[in-house]
């Protein structure tokens, strides 16, 4: 198994190099070191200014010298410090981590928990009244923008109820009452697409063979669902797990912008208002080790639930 | 038993949900007993540099810690300015060209860590922290964006800036020959020329007095750790998050003003005249991007002042200038005042279609050009003197027809700028909160006359129609039978910017004119006026000093782009006018009066120009919760939260008035919820049977 992990480990490498290239590419070649430096430096900016700013940021070696300058910085983990306000960028993506991953965690749990439970009801009473209005209501759900939960929420829930501060953050046992709302936002929000996903998936097992052998077998009908349904249906649900995993880590792009939490995607957003590329440049290295890191998780447990797949 | 467990969990989940939620909406942790401002900001500031403050959100922080020499007077009209850290106005000079200030003394920059050998007591502020203060301003180190107020102005300055371009690290021991601290209370500058300016710019953040040891001490993270002279210090920053300002323990003696304007009586403004500042004893700026959340913590009480978001304007006001029933029944104040700024739609002077060669400057270049030509010659790049030259020749077969190609390109200009309708737009972009700019200079600046109508703000699509005709575009088409198009540069993504491309795409549609939009970031944008690309965009520019020249430079020909003249526009006896206008002072009766005969001629010959279509300029409008005191819209002014203050207890009375929560919906879903998951359970129970 170690080696098998070793290999995909080393499959993580030209994976993280191209994506590096591209960001690099990105903010080098399609936009100029100039165009930044003017954006920086305001309305009054002179031709001398901007010389300088491009000496002082490095942007007046040679294209090739900064990329190599870039590759070493990252590998190293050295992202240096934001283009605009001079922090560390470590020190930036440890403090974002925080509210990200206590709106994201909790959130994606309960959306899960909630999401299979409801999936193994339809499933179960499949083609009855009850299968039928959860489908509607699921495809209603996700019909309806995110954007469109999120000020509803906001307006309703927070502003005409008062059940919910409307956005804000805290650090400590406060943060709690921030979350509910954002949290609630992204479990009605993925409630749709989540219930359909695992309803298909549960219902191609539940006419498999062996399920009707275990009932015939007299089996009590917890036992069949969760040991031996949700067993089976186990690598489409790792699948899409593992897929949402880097965003618990890198937060939710416009959860966090409207409701006011300072986690990694709001990060995410306010470098590229910004043209901080320092940042954008660390972040899009963190995120894609992530995804490629929970990809591998993905196949380690692919193996694990199933014996069929081997580490080869 | 994972399910019984399930449920009892999910039961009691929602049992408890609700009936939690009383005091929930509150956003603040704890009770108030302090004088606490809750303001909001839509971003994160860049920092607390005062070199590097050239946006509004981070002079107004900087302006709470750090201080200038001078500031305006908070509560008096016209704009006028007072001491700050200066004890007096300034000795000026015969001849204008020194200033000799006398800086307060017993002021102390606040306690720090950097002041380690005082044990981290704050040391007193002494002339050479201006002189300090104004190098760091030159040197290119700090990525300043601010040396335009002095570029040009103070013997010496210029050199020191130069050299900071090449030396490592920046000497600071060199003398600046014009910036002098004459003793430890007095400091000197001389000037290259007149610079009657000199005042306005020296109450800008950037020029605020900064600890050399503070620089030293945090070196790179600076801009994180504000040490300054001011009401507030810096308690608190989680960035895009919160900042906290608390009241500075060694903060001078320094006094609410006793004089405003007369109405200032009446609207209670002058009920703390008198009282020592700062009056707050903490400001929490929340960092709120959205409009939305921001305008409902307003609505709730949660937050004590706030603007009005284009959609939430039926909510807040009845008409132009009267509340609405719900705001009045908040008891909400409005204040309603000028944003000095022009937003404009400019064309590319340079641009072959629409552009305008002044045939002195066409002259000029080919001067220029024949004598760059024989310098090459000389030097051997016979290539580059060849080039030249034709060039030259060109310019010279172009010149008899110059003037009569101008004159149809002009009257281009001025029909789109006749067809461009001012008032539709504030109607469906501004709620009506705006009004057709007639020129450059915005009202109230001296320069500006309310009587003035330039000829082409008005909409006339038949005069329009005419103007193109005579250009020799009748209906939008040429002698060639081609359609005129022109392309529109956009400054960014947003869709505010582009709603107001495809508004211009549609009022230029009615002249027959095609216009093509643009795409742009804005550091793309950017790039396009720096390599001359861009053939008409639409920007603003927004006053940095109530001084006409402000505005009246954004046409001098030396100003072109790179500078801040991206129209290009260039015309001889503008920039004579200019030259003459720019050395007169607002503080001298008879030169103000000059300046402003001068101003009219400007503004006339370039309103007849045309580079740009001069579009609108704003009011602004504030709301103000009944338990705040002391707000008063300034256009200028930073340093302005030492004056606010609110009555905390009114604040908690109505907050929670205003915000008891509605339990019938939640019981409603609750009991939904509930029978659904019952009925779950239910069923699934009677299947494990």
């Amino acid at each position: 198994m170690s080696a098998y992990i070793i290999r995909r480990l080393l499959y993580l490498v030209p994976t993280v190099l191209g994506v590096c290239l591209i960001t690099f590419l990105l903010f080098n070649v399609v936009t100029t070191g100039e165009a930044i430096a003017k954006q920086r430096l305001g309305q009054h900016a002179t031709a001398e200014q901007i010389e300088a700013y491009l000496k002082v940021h490095g942007y007046d070696k040679p294209l090739l010298v900064r990329f190599f300058i870039t590759m070493k910085d990252l590998l190293t983990f050295n992202f240096g410090r934001s283009e605009v306000t001079h922090q560390k960028i470590t020190t930036m993506i440890f403090n974002g981590m925080g509210p990200s991953l206590s709106l994201m965690v909790p959130a994606f749990f309960f959306t899960f928990i909630i999401s299979i439970t409801i999936a193994l009801f339809t499933a179960l009473y499949r083609n009855t009244w009850l299968d039928r209005s959860a489908v509607v209501l699921c495809i209603i759900g996700m019909s309806v923008p995110f954007l469109a939960y999120i000020i509803l929420g906001q307006y309703i829930l927070g502003y005409r109820f008062k059940y919910f501060p409307v956005s804000g953050y805290e650090w400590g046992l406060g943060v709690f009452k921030f979350l509910i709302l954002p949290g609630l936002i992204y479990l009605v929000a993925s409630l749709g697409a989540d219930v359909r996903f695992y309803r298909t998936v549960i219902l191609d097992e539940i006419n498999q063979d062996y399920v009707r052998t275990a009932r015939a077998k007299g089996l009590n009908q917890n036992i069949i669902l969760f040991k031996h349904i949700l067993k089976n249906a186990m690598i489409p649900i790792i699948t899409r797990v593992v897929v949402t995993l880097p965003f618990l880590f890198m937060g939710s792009l416009l959860l966090e912008d409207f409701y006011g939490i300072p986690g990694l995607g709001a990060m995410a957003l306010n470098a590229i208002d910004g043209n901080d590329f320092a940042v954008i440049k660390a972040l899009t290295f963190i995120g894609s080790i992530l995804y490629v890191l929970a990809n591998l998780l993905g196949d380690i447990l692919y193996a694990l639930v199933d014996p069929r797949v081997e580490f080869k | 038993m994972l399910l019984r467990l399930m449920a009892v969990l999910i039961f009691v989940g929602l049992l408890c949900g609700p009936s939690g939620c009383a005091g929930m909406a509150n956003p603040y942790i704890g009770e108030e007993t302090l004088i606490v401002l809750h303001y909001y900001i839509s971003q994160d500031p860049k920092g607390f540099d005062p070199v590097r403050s050239s946006d509004t959100l981070s002079s107004t922080l900087i302006g709470q810690i750090y201080e200038p020499l001078y500031q305006y007077a908070y509560l008096e009209r016209p704009y006028k300015i007072e001491p700050c850290l200066a004890e007096s106005m300034p000795e000026i000079s015969p001849d204008k060209l020194t200033y000799t200030f006398k800086i307060k003394k017993g002021v102390y920059f606040q306690d720090d860590p950097c002041f380690s050998q005082n044990g981290g007591r704050g040391r007193e502020l002494t002339a050479d922290d201006f002189v300090y203060s104004f190098k760091r301003l030159a040197d290119v180190k700090n990525s300043p964006e601010g040396y335009w107020i002095f570029q040009g102005y103070i013997v010496g300055m210029d050199e020191f800036h130069e050299a900071s371009l090449s030396e490592t690290p920046t000497d600071y021991s060199k003398t600046i020959e014009g910036l002098k601290a004459l003793d430890r209370y007095t400091l000197q500058i001389k000037l290259t020329k007149p610079y009657p300016r000199l005042l306005w710019v020296l109450t800008m953040p950037y020029t605020a007095a900064v600890p050399r040891e503070a620089v030293e001490y945090y070196k790179e993270e600076f801009l994180n750790h504000p040490v300054g002279t001011g009401p507030f210090r810096l308690a608190r920053w989680d960035h895009w998050h919160k900042i906290v300002l608390e009241k500075n323990p060694t903060y001078r003696d320094d006094f609410y003003p006793t004089k405003g304007e007369d109405s200032d009586l009446e609207r209670g403004l002058l009920a703390d005249a008198g009282k020592k500042l700062p009056l707050a004893d903490r400001v929490v700026l929340t960092v709120i991007k959205q409009e939305q959340p921001a305008w409902l913590y307003f609505l709730s009480g949660y937050l004590d002042i706030s603007g009005i978001p284009k959609d939430s304007w039926n909510t807040a006001m009845s008409s132009l200038t009267q509340l609405s029933p719900q705001m009045e029944e908040k008891k909400v104040r409005l204040w309603r005042g000028r944003d000095f700024g022009v937003y404009y739609v400019a064309f590319n002077m340079n641009d072959p279609l629409i552009g305008m060669k002044h045939p002195d400057v066409c002259k000029r270049e080919i001067i220029e050009k024949r004598k760059l030509a024989d310098e090459a010659e000389k030097l051997g790049k016979s290539e580059e003197a060849q080039r030249l030259r034709f060039e030259a020749d060109s310019l010279e077969k172009e010149l008899p027809f110059l003037e009569e190609k101008n004159l149809k390109r002009k009257k281009i200009r001025q029909a789109m700028s006749l067809a461009y309708n001012r008032l539709e737009r504030i109607k469906i972009f501004a709620n009506g909160r705006a009004e057709p700019a007639q020129g450059p200079i915005p009202p109230e600046f001296n320069g500006y006359d309310p009587n003035f109508r330039n000829p082409y703000s008005e909409f006339n699509l038949e005069k329009a129609r005419q103007l193109l005709a005579e250009a020799g575009y009748p209906d939008g088409v040429g002698s060639d039978g081609k359609r005129l198009e022109l392309n529109f540069e956009t400054t960014g993504a947003s869709t505010t910017t582009q709603q107001n491309a495809d508004f211009f795409r549609q009022e230029m549609k009615k002249l027959g004119i095609t216009i093509n939009i643009n795409q742009n970031t804005w550091t793309e944008f950017q790039e396009k006026l720096r390599t001359n690309r861009a053939q008409i965009y639409g920007l603003g520019w927004i006053a940095d000093y109530p001084d006409p020249e402000n505005f009246l430079q954004l046409f001098y020909g030396p100003n072109k782009s790179p500078n801040p003249n991206n129209a290009n526009y260039e015309n001889p006896e503008y920039d004579r006018l200019y030259e003459e206008m720019a050395v007169l002072s607002d503080f001298d009766p008879e030169e103000s009066r000059r300046k402003h005969e001068i101003c009219r001629q400007m503004e006339k010959i370039v309103t007849e120009d045309c580079p740009w279509i001069f579009g609108l300029t704003y009011w602004s409008y504030t709301l103000v919760q009944s338990w705040h005191k002391n707000f008063k819209p300034h256009a200028f002014a930073y340093n302005t939260y030492k004056y606010h203050s609110v009555d905390p207890a009114l604040r908690r009375k109505l907050s929670i008035e205003w915000n008891k929560p509605t339990m019938f919906l939640a019981y409603v879903i609750l009991a939904i919820v509930l029978t659904i998951a019952g009925l779950f359970f239910y069923k699934l129970k009677k299947q494990s049977e």
